[in-house]
C-alpha cells in the first residue's frame, strides 16, 4: 500500500496536466508543420536562373531553371549577372566556365551536375558504335532475388520499428536519468529525508520511487511513440498509401513492453541508488556515472544491423543489454521461445539483485549531508552488505 | 500507557563521542525537554529514539499500551527533525496528504485533520499554495502539522521553536500545552529557556554528550545551584558586616544599607535562619532568590566546559552516518 502511495506521489511530482497538454500541442503543431513544409518550401522557393551558352539540350536539375543562350549573346548574358541571371555557363575548350556574382553553396551542388552533362556531350562526340555508347552510358544491371514476398518493403519497415524502439528507449532512459537524479538530490537538499525515514523504510522509499519514476518514463515513451505513429500515418495518408500497418504482432508488442519495462526498472534502480550518494548535483564529479545506463543502448545500436549475428544473440541474453536487444531482435528475426524465456528469467533475476544492491547504496547515501561516501565503501555496500549507521 | 527508558546510551561518530552514557526516563503525559548548547548530543539522542540511528551501547526500552517494544510504532508518534524540509514544489495540501497517507490515515481522516490544523495555525487560505510561496515560519507550521495531524500519543520535536517569531512561539507553546493536557507525551529539544521553564515537566541538560543535570525545574535548579540564596531586607540601616557573626549564615553580601543576600550553612533550616535574622533587626522582607533557567544553564555549561580537559568538535551531530 505504501509502495503504491509513494509510486503515485513520485509519478505526480512530474506529471502535470498543463505541461502534458502543452507538449501535445507542440507535437501536433510540429506534425502539421512537417506535413505542410514540402508544400510551403516549393511555394516559397525560387529556382536559380542559369544562362547556358550551348546548343546542346540543357540538363534538368531540380531547383535550377536553365535557359539556352546563343554564343553571340554571351556578353549580354554576362552583363545581366545579378539582375537577370544567377549564373552564366559557358563551354570553352572542353572546360566549363561558370560566372556568378559571388560564391554560394548552391553552386557546389550544381557543379557536378554540369560536369556530368558536359561529360555526356563529350562521350557523344566520340567515334563509338551505338552499342559502345550504351555500355559507357549505362551501369550494368543488378538484381536482388528474395525468396520471401515483399521482403524489401518488410526490411524497411522492420528497420523502422527497430530504430523507433531504440529511440523510445533512449527517451525512457534519459527521462529516468533526469527525473531520478532531480528527485533524489532535491529531496536531500530540501531535507525531506529524515521525516520520511521515520514513516517508511529506505527500502519502501526506493521501491516506490523506482516504480513511480519508471511508470513516468514509460508514459513518456508511450506519448512519444504515439506521436511518431500518428506522424507516420499522416505521412502515409498524404502520400495516398492509406493506413500504415507496423510489421509487429501484438505478442511482439507485449513482449517488447515487458522487456522495456523491466529494463526501465533496472536502470532506475541503478540511478536511484547512485543519486542518493551525490551530495551536491552542481559540484559532484560523480554525476557523470549516471550516464552509464545509456551504454547498453549504444552497444545495441552498434550491433542492430546484424540481428542474426552472434553479438546480437549474446546481447539479447545478457541481462544488462537484453531489455534493448531482445525487442529489437524480435522486430527483425524470429527468436526461439527458449531464448526469449531464458532472457526474461535472467533479466528478472538481475533486476532483483540490482534493486537490493541499489537499496543498500540508497540507505547509505540518503542520510549523508555535506559529504559523499568513499568509492571503496560504495562498492562494498553495492556488492556485499549493509553498513553500520 | 507510554514509557520510554534510556539506559547508558552511547553514540560516536568517527572520533567524536556525541552521546556519553546518558540515561533518562520519560513517563506518559510528560513534557520532557532536552537542553544543551549546539553539539551537546540532543539531536543524536532524538535520532536514536526515533530509530534513525542505533546506539553503540546502552538500551532504549519502550512500553506502549502494555507491550514492551524495541522501536516506536510509526503510527504512535510524530517526529519533527532538526533538518526539516518538505517538498517545496508541492502544495501544503499535497505535502500533508502524502505524509498522512504514509502514516496510514484514510482520505477522510486526512481531510478532517487538515481543516482542523490549518484553521488552528492560520494556514487555511494557503492550503493550495506551493511551499516555496510560504514564509519560513509558515513552512515551520506545516511541518508541525505533519507531526500532529494523526493525533499521536508521542511527539518528538527537535527545536520546534526555531524559526518562529515570538507570537508563533506562544502559539506553538499553547498547542503543546493543550496536547499535554489531552495526554500526549512530548519530548523536545530547545534553546528558548524561558519557554522551557513554562512548559517542561522534566528536563535533561547535556553538554558535549554528557549529563549536566536532570529532573524537574526545581530539581535541576538544586543540582545546578545547590547553595540556596536568600534576600533579606531590614527596617533599619545596618553595617555591611552585620550578618557575619550569625552561625546559620555561610556567606553574606550587602546589596545596600538595608538589603543583604546570603546563603545557609549546611544542615541549617530556614526557620533557624529567620530566628537569627529577627534577632539582628526587624525584618521588612525575606525571599528566596530563584535564578532563571537561562542563568542556570549558562553557568552550568560554562562550569562544565572548564572541567573538561579537552574540548570536542562542536559539529558532533552534523553528519548522520
Amino acid at each position: 500500500m505504501k509502495l503504491w502511495t509513494i509510486a503515485v506521489f513520485e509519478f505526480q511530482r512530474y506529471f502535470k496536466w498543463k505541461q502534458e497538454l502543452i507538449t501535445i500541442a507542440i507535437l501536433a503543431a510540429f506534425l502539421v508543420f512537417s506535413a505542410l513544409w514540402p508544400v510551403v518550401k516549393t511555394w516559397l522557393d525560387n529556382d536559380y536562373k542559369i544562362a547556358l551558352v550551348s546548343q546542346a539540350a540543357a540538363p534538368k536539375v531540380s531547383g535550377y531553371s536553365f535557359s539556352q543562350i546563343p554564343a553571340d549573346s554571351a556578353e549580354t548574358a554576362l552583363s545581366g549577372i545579378g539582375e537577370v541571371w544567377d549564373l552564366v555557363v559557358q563551354v570553352q575548350d572542353n572546360k566549363l566556365v561558370m560566372t556568378a556574382q559571388s560564391s554560394a553553396s548552391w553552386q557546389e551542388k550544381l557543379t557536378p551536375e554540369l560536369q556530368s552533362w558536359l561529360q555526356k556531350q563529350r562521350i557523344g562526340e566520340l567515334p563509338l558504335s551505338t552499342e559502345q555508347k550504351e555500355i559507357v552510358d549505362n551501369l550494368p544491371d543488378a538484381e536482388l532475388v528474395f525468396l520471401k514476398k515483399d521482403s524489401v518493403q518488410q526490411n524497411k519497415e522492420q528497420k523502422l520499428v527497430s530504430g523507433g524502439l531504440l529511440l523510445l528507449m533512449v527517451v525512457g532512459v534519459f527521462s529516468g536519468f533526469g527525473f531520478m537524479f532531480t528527485a533524489i538530490t532535491t529531496e536531500k537538499q530540501q531535507r525531506v529525508t529524515e521525516q520520511l525515514l521515520t514513516l517508511i523504510s529506505s527500502k519502501e522509499w526506493i521501491d516506490g520511487k523506482i516504480l513511480g519514476i519508471s511508470l513516468f518514463c514509460l508514459k513518456s515513451m508511450i506519448t512519444t511513440g504515439l506521436f511518431f505513429y500518428i506522424m507516420l500515418q499522416a505521412i502515409s495518408m498524404m502520400k495516398g498509401k492509406g493506413i500504415f500497418v507496423l510489421p509487429i504482432s501484438p505478442s511482439e508488442l507485449v513482449s517488447a513492453l515487458i522487456f522495456v519495462s523491466l529494463g526501465l526498472l533496472i536502470i532506475n534502480s541503478f540511478m536511484a541508488g547512485f543519486a542518493a550518494t551525490i551530495d551536491d548535483p552542481n559540484h559532484s564529479s560523480r554525476s557523470i556515472i549516471m550516464f552509464l545506463p545509456s551504454v547498453p543502448l549504444g552497444i545495441v545500436f552498434s550491433a542492430m544491423d546484424n540481428a542474426e549475428g552472434s553479438l546480437m544473440h549474446i546481447l539479447s541474453l545478457f541481462p544488462l543489454t537484453s531489455f534493448a536487444a531482445m525487442p529489437m531482435r524480435m522486430a527483425t528475426v524470429s527468436v526461439p521461445w527458449w531464448e526469449w524465456l531464458l532472457s526474461l528469467v535472467l533479466l528478472i533475476a538481475c533486476l532483483f539483485w540490482l534493486k537490493n544492491a541499489a537499496s543498500r547504496v540508497f540507505e547509505l547515501g540518503i542520510r549523508m549531508y555535506g559529504k559523499e561516501p568513499e568509492w571503496s565503501l560504495l562498492l562494498k555496500t553495492f556488492l556485499f552488505a549493509r553498513v553500520k549507521d | 500507557m507510554l514509557r520510554i527508558s534510556a539506559y547508558q546510551i552511547e553514540k560516536s561518530y568517527s572520533t567524536v563521542k556525541a552521546v556519553n552514557g546518558i540515561s533518562f526516563d520519560v513517563q506518559s503525559g510528560q513534557i520532557f525537554a532536552l537542553l544543551g548548547p549546539n553539539g551537546a548530543g540532543k539531536s543524536s539522542l532524538i535520532r536514536m529514539l526515533v530509530g534513525l540511528t542505533r546506539p553503540d551501547s546502552g538500551q532504549i526500552r519502550i512500553e506502549y499500551k502494555g507491550e514492551e517494544l524495541s522501536t516506536l510504532p510509526q503510527r504512535c508518534y510524530g517526529y519533527l527533525p532538526e533538518d526539516r524540509g518538505l517538498y517545496q514544489d508541492r502544495t501544503v495540501r499535497q505535502n500533508l496528504t502524502y505524509i498522512g497517507k504514509l502514516r496510514g490515515m484514510t482520505t477522510a481522516e486526512i481531510s478532517t485533520a487538515l481543516i482542523h490544523w490549518c484553521t488552528r495555525l492560520d494556514l487555511l487560505e494557503k492550503m493550495d499554495d506551493n511551499l516555496t510561496k510560504l514564509s519560513k515560519g509558515n513552512q515551520q507550521k506545516v511541518q508541525l502539522i505533519s507531526c500532529v495531524m494523526h493525533a499521536p500519543d508521542l511527539l518528538i520535536l527537535d527545536e520546534p521553536f526555531s524559526g518562529l517569531d515570538p507570537v508563533n512561539q506562544e502559539h506553538v507553546l499553547s498547542i503543546l500545552t493543550e496536547l499535554k493536557q489531552s495526554g500526549t507525551t512530548v519530548i523536545l529539544s530547545a534553546h528558548q529557556m524561558a519557554l522551557i521553564e513554562r512548559l517542561a515537566d522534566q528536563m535533561l541538560l547535556l553538554n558535549k554528550g554528557q549529563l549536566v543535570a536532570q529532573g524537574s525545574l526545581t530539581e535541576v535548579s538544586r543540582q545546578l545551584d545547590p547553595q540556596q540564596w536568600f534576600e533579606v531586607c531590614f527596617e533599619q540601616q545596618l553595617p555591611a558586616e552585620a550578618l557575619d557573626h550569625l552561625t546559620a549564615v555561610a556567606e553574606a553580601k550587602a546589596i545596600d544599607d538595608c538589603k543583604f543576600q546570603l546563603t545557609l550553612k549546611p544542615d541549617v533550616s530556614v526557620s533557624q535562619l529567620l530566628q537569627q535574622l529577627s534577632a539582628v533587626a526587624e525584618l521588612a522582607d525575606f525571599s528566596r532568590i530563584q535564578p532563571s533557567l537561562h542563568q542556570l544553564y549558562l553557568t552550568a555549561v560554562q562550569q562544565h566546559n572548564q572541567q573538561q580537559p579537552v574540548s570536542q568538535p562542536k559539529d558532533a551531530e552534523g553528519v548522520a552516518a
